[in-house]
């Protein structure tokens, strides 16, 4: 969206610099045309003066040669010096009449013309070629002097008002039109400068575009590999003809080459597995209202390998800016998913079904063959009191064997019920004081522990998220463990402590997250054992130690195992031949 | 006459345990009269019966067949006539849904079966001596499973 519209702009804006430019091209021709509209006037009147400039001066020099030649005629009487002046005669007229023609528009000039006309014609008429007396020679002399000199005058007259008049014109052009050079140069740098701008935003868009279109074909080449790795492909429908285009991974679903036909409702549904045909046309016949494709999921046979898969479609529309409405579409291959989860579906009930057969033994387990065992004991009991003196010395001791056998049995099926309550019991997490709890430990064991002559030694324990009865029991069987290992020969020594940890600092965690434990660590000076059995005391049943020894079940620790993970925490064991045992339990906070 | 012994019918279907309770009471030096029943409906049709006099405390087995006893528990709870009867369940159980049922339904006490004869006459003869009538009302849960 963004790059659309400051394309959008960059397109507005390079209008803007051609209209300018156009303007001012305009503007530039316009002034240039009409400056040189006026030199043109300019010169031809330069010429105008110049050729009557020209002709005056021509025209004095044909009367000069007229005198010269009827100078020469009246001395020598020789009619050869006639000849220029017969021949000045007619190209002072030819020169009237050039004359004439060039300043015929301008009627001052012209009077001018005509006084220097009647001068030239007054001078000419003195030229007579015979006197009647040396004074009519003298005079006639004396006079063509006078009408030349005068004729002189005119001339110089017309020529000075001529070089006034070029030199007004030439003031008045230059006054007119002294700032066009400036005027034409400085826009022309505008316009250059403001076509430069648009040059250079031209290229600038033509190279992001550039760098769109390669973006976009690297795009188009990622989500082409992004279809085959996901098993998906899609496609684009148009809502008018109803057609749709189909990207390559597409056809490939269906089991076809790429773009091998025209994709269309019709011959779509020779793909579509024929229970799920109704699906697929009820679904795209309601596009059009709707305008969006609801997720549906169905089955298709492929064409080439003719297997069914499992497809699920959804589409969204989609407006062109011509304002064309399409429909673009996503289309996945879930067969792979579908038979994991249909296989998921089964383990569970398998599961379910194990679980339940688990409760049920449970429930018999613990209350069934409770039953009969209640009974056992309390007939021992009786025949306790009142029938063992008629026992033989050998039945008296077989007696004592079965009594031994049935109570340890009731301690087994105890210690189950115990385990398997552990994991059944409501999980309500709160905030536990962990010195509370070892207190509550302390004080239910207190028999044991007097008995041992143990010291138990805590202090300032952190609190933790946790189910109080089962933290109790945590301790209690930790702490009776120790007890019960405990050398013959040394009092006890327990000490509970307990820090705060970061998961990924405690690397036998195997948790990298920044979560945080509480750490307590219960450590005593017992028989300890081999490293090599840390892990195998937590299981159910197992012993180190032989019945005799050390009466037990194998529960306590497995217990403990089972209520550290009910709290999503870790139990770790270390020990030591007869050095003691560490227990270290990592309790989420 | 009556009023000198303490009226006691226990429902077990379980004719073991019958035996021991009856035993138990033998042994024990308390004027009270035992009564046993086979099931639920043969103690609620003893109980509805016109000649029947209530008794003091009932033992209560759960598992039973054709009633249980928590069916029985809920309709002896459900009539005004039975109100004065102490309810005592007498389970193999000691399962918390168990115990926290009953109690819900307004057993006054609830016994696990001992695996010791001495521990049984020890458990009856507490719960017989109990002066019922001071603890009818404010019944506690912590005291509710009997604890020897």
């Amino acid at each position: 969206m963004m790059f659309k519209y400051k394309l959008f702009d960059s397109i507005g804006f390079i209008r803007t610099v051609f209209l300018i430019a156009f303007f001012i091209l305009i503007f530039l021709a316009s002034i240039t045309y009409r400056h040189i509209k006026e030199l043109d006037k300019i010169s031809d009147s330069i010429m105008n003066t110049y050729e009557i400039s020209i002709e005056l001066g021509q025209l004095i020099s044909y009367i000069k040669d007229a005198e010269t030649g009827h100078r020469g005629y009246i001395i020598t009487n020789d009619s050869t010096y006639l000849e220029p002046f017969i021949n000045a005669r007619k190209n002072v007229n030819l020169t009237f009449q050039t004359l004439n023609n060039t300043i015929k528009s301008d009627s001052i000039k012209q009077d001018q013309l005509m006084r220097i006309y009647d001068l030239v014609d007054k001078r000419f008429s003195y030229f007579k070629n015979n006197f009647s007396s040396k004074k009519e020679f003298n005079d006639d002399f004396k006079n063509g002097k006078i009408i030349m000199d005068s004729l002189r005058r005119e001339v110089n007259n017309m020529l000075s008002n001529e070089n006034k008049l070029l030199s007004s014109k030439d003031k008045l052009y230059k006054y007119n039109n002294s700032n066009t050079p400036l005027i034409v140069f400085s826009t022309f740098l505008i316009s250059i400068l403001i076509l430069g701008l648009g040059y250079i935003r031209i290229i600038k868009n033509y190279n992001d575009l550039i760098n769109q279109n390669i973006r976009l074909k690297i795009f188009d080449e990622s989500s082409k590999q992004a279809e085959i790795l996901g098993k998906y492909g899609s496609w684009l429908l148009n809502i008018e003809d109803k057609t749709f285009s189909y990207s390559d991974n597409k056809f490939r679903l269906l089991g076809c080459q790429p773009q091998s036909f025209q994709a269309n409702l019709e011959n779509l549904l020779n793909f579509i597995h024929p229970d799920d045909q109704e699906i697929f046309v009820e679904a795209f016949q309601e596009i059009e209202e709707k305008e969006f494709l609801p997720l549906i999921h169905y089955r298709i046979i492929k064409k080439d390998t003719l297997e069914i898969r499992h497809f699920r479609t959804t589409g969204k529309i989609f407006i062109d800016r011509l304002g064309n409405k399409n429909i673009i579409g996503t289309t996945q291959d879930i067969t792979e998913d579908y038979n994991k989860t249909k296989l998921i579906e089964v383990r569970n009930k398998e599961l379910e079904q194990n679980n339940k057969e688990l409760m049920e033994f449970n429930h018999v387990a613990s209350h069934d063959l409770q039953e009969p065992l209640r009974k056992i004991q309390t007939f021992i009991s009786r025949i306790e009191d009142k029938e063992k003196e008629h026992l033989s010395e050998t039945g008296k001791s077989y007696f004592e064997k079965i009594q031994e056998a049935s109570n340890r049995m009731r301690i087994l099926i105890d210690d189950l019920l115990q385990y398997s309550r552990t994991n059944r019991s409501e999980k309500i997490f709160e905030n536990i004081d962990l010195n509370q709890v070892a207190s509550n430990a302390i004080s239910e064991l207190s028999e044991n522990i007097a008995e041992k002559k143990a010291v138990i030694n805590f202090e300032k324990l952190h609190h933790v998220q946790g189910i109080q009865f089962q933290l109790e029991q945590l301790f209690i069987n930790i702490i009776s463990n120790s007890l019960k290992y405990s050398k013959t020969d040394e009092a006890a020594v327990i000490s509970i402590t307990s820090k705060k940890v970061k998961a990924f600092k405690t690397p036998k965690l195997k948790d990298d997250s920044k979560k945080e434990y509480v750490k307590i660590t219960f450590k005593d000076n017992g028989l300890g054992f081999e490293q090599e059995y840390a892990e195998k005391i937590f299981l159910l049943f197992n012993r180190l130690h032989g019945k005799k020894d050390y009466p037990g079940t194998g529960v306590g620790l497995a217990i403990c195992k089972k209520i550290v993970e009910n709290h999503k925490g870790y139990i770790f064991a270390k020990g030591k031949p007869d050095t003691g045992a560490v227990f270290e339990i990592y309790l989420p906070v | 006459m009556q009023k000198d012994f303490i009226l006691i019918t226990l429902a077990d279907d379980d004719e073991d345990d019958r035996m021991f309770f009856t035993d138990a009471f033998d042994e024990l030096k308390i004027n009270t009269v035992v009564n046993t029943v086979n099931d639920g409906v043969a103690l609620m049709d003893f109980l509805n019966a016109a000649e029947t006099v209530l008794p003091n405390i009932i033992f209560l087995d759960l598992n039973m067949p054709l009633k249980s006893g928590i069916e029985c528990l809920k309709e002896i709870k459900a009539d005004a006539k039975f109100k004065d009867i102490v309810i005592a369940i007498y389970s193999t159980s000691s399962s918390e849904e168990d115990i926290e049922n009953t109690f819900v339904l307004g057993a006054n006490i609830y016994i696990k079966k001992p695996n010791n004869f001495g521990k049984l006459k020890e458990v009856l003869s507490e719960v017989v001596t109990i002066n019922w009538q001071y603890i009818t009302s404010g019944l506690d849960k912590d005291n509710f499973l009997l604890r020897m």
